[in-house]
């Protein structure tokens, strides 16, 4: 049975999303909890986040 | 690998006169660990934790008519999956702990596994904090000392009435939030104003148990196999619904490495979390 395990280094301080990778990302969010992302999509919480990290 | 020049490279007409303040190296600031306060933790050597439940039942009244209704329920598959490892780890040459003048091996330790701990912690706190179906949306200000009792009040309205808030109720903030909080509660009137104003900050604001994370716990990011989209939200709800695993707790192991003197070092804990969909409205996710 393969099996995705991921590592999470603890000594490497979190690495925050960037804008190339942004849409990549939400895409992840989406399809891992497509409710809440829905909801956070709604108010508007990625628009500011895009425009946080320089995007339109 | 320790940087060992910086260590005891005193002139000896200094080391004469100085004095160690520990046998050990100082270590970093230590993040507080929320997570296992909140949370069902289970450290037994299990990867997979099952909890099917079923469907809710309702019952029916009526006049006395000695017969009933059949309905048909459910039962659904829910599962916490151990599936992320969090690690550390260094080497440590011999010279180097030989000599050093403080306890390099324990120092490297402690600092890796706190370091893993603190990394679980946050993990686990945006995990079910993604989990968490109920929602609350602070009004503008956030937690600002205006605010703070509105915030709270229909925070446990969200919970109020079920069995389970009896467990006793949780919000986990970021220390950001902190000065909101301190004048909400030195200025609430009476004895509890009083024994915020001698005690300081109160770790519990009308029943509920506020504990306090470190600014950028709750982050939008890749988090293992989370992808959490938790910046600008924070965690409340009732204690012990949400299931932690961490098989194992936080384990170590020191290991000699070919052609290389001295011990590799590494820390590492395997960790799931779960939030159980039954209980999932009892968390509930605050936006700030």
């Amino acid at each position: 049975m393969k099996e995705e395990h991921k590592n999470l280094k603890a000594n490497e301080p979190v690495k925050p999303v960037e804008l190339s990778e942004l849409d990549e990302f939400l895409a992840k969010a989406k399809a891992q909890n497509p409710v809440k992302f829905a909801l956070k999509e709604k108010a508007g919480e990625f628009d500011k986040l895009r425009k946080s990290l320089g995007g339109k | 690998m320790a940087t060992v020049a910086t260590i005891g490279t005193s002139t000896l007409n200094e080391v004469s006169r100085i004095k160690y303040l520990k046998s050990m190296l100082e270590l970093s600031l230590r993040s507080a660990l929320v997570s296992e306060k909140i949370c069902q933790v289970d450290r037994t050597e299990a990867k997979f934790i099952a909890n099917p439940y079923i469907t809710a039942m309702t019952a029916a009244i009526s006049s006395t008519l000695g017969t009933y209704a059949l309905t048909t329920q459910a039962t659904t598959d829910d599962t916490c999956t151990v599936q992320d490892q969090v690690s550390s780890a260094s080497h440590l040459f011999e010279f180097e702990e030989t000599l050093s003048r403080a306890d390099l091996y324990s120092s490297f330790v402690q600092e890796m596994t706190n370091a893993v701990a603190v990394k679980v912690d946050q993990f686990v706190l945006n995990k079910v904090l993604d989990g968490a179906t109920g929602a609350y949306t602070c009004p503008s200000g956030g937690f600002s000392s205006t605010n703070i009792v509105e915030i709270m009040s229909n925070l446990i309205s969200k919970v109020a009435g079920f069995a389970e808030m009896y467990k006793g109720l949780f919000l986990v903030i970021e220390n950001t939030e902190i000065p909101g909080f301190a004048a909400a509660q030195v200025n609430s009137g009476f004895s509890y104003a009083d024994a915020a104003l001698n005690n300081g900050f109160m770790g519990s604001f009308m029943g509920v148990d506020i504990y306090v994370v470190r600014s950028g716990v709750f982050v939008t990011t890749t988090l293992g196999s989370l992808t959490a989209t938790n910046s600008g939200h924070r965690l409340f709800g009732v204690k012990g619904v949400a299931t932690y695993a961490a098989p194992r707790g936080v384990q170590y192991d020191e290991k000699k490495v070919t052609l290389i003197t001295g011990r590799e070092i590494a820390c590492w804990a395997n960790i799931g979390a779960k939030v159980w969909t039954p209980k999932a409205s009892l968390l509930v996710d605050v936006t700030i």
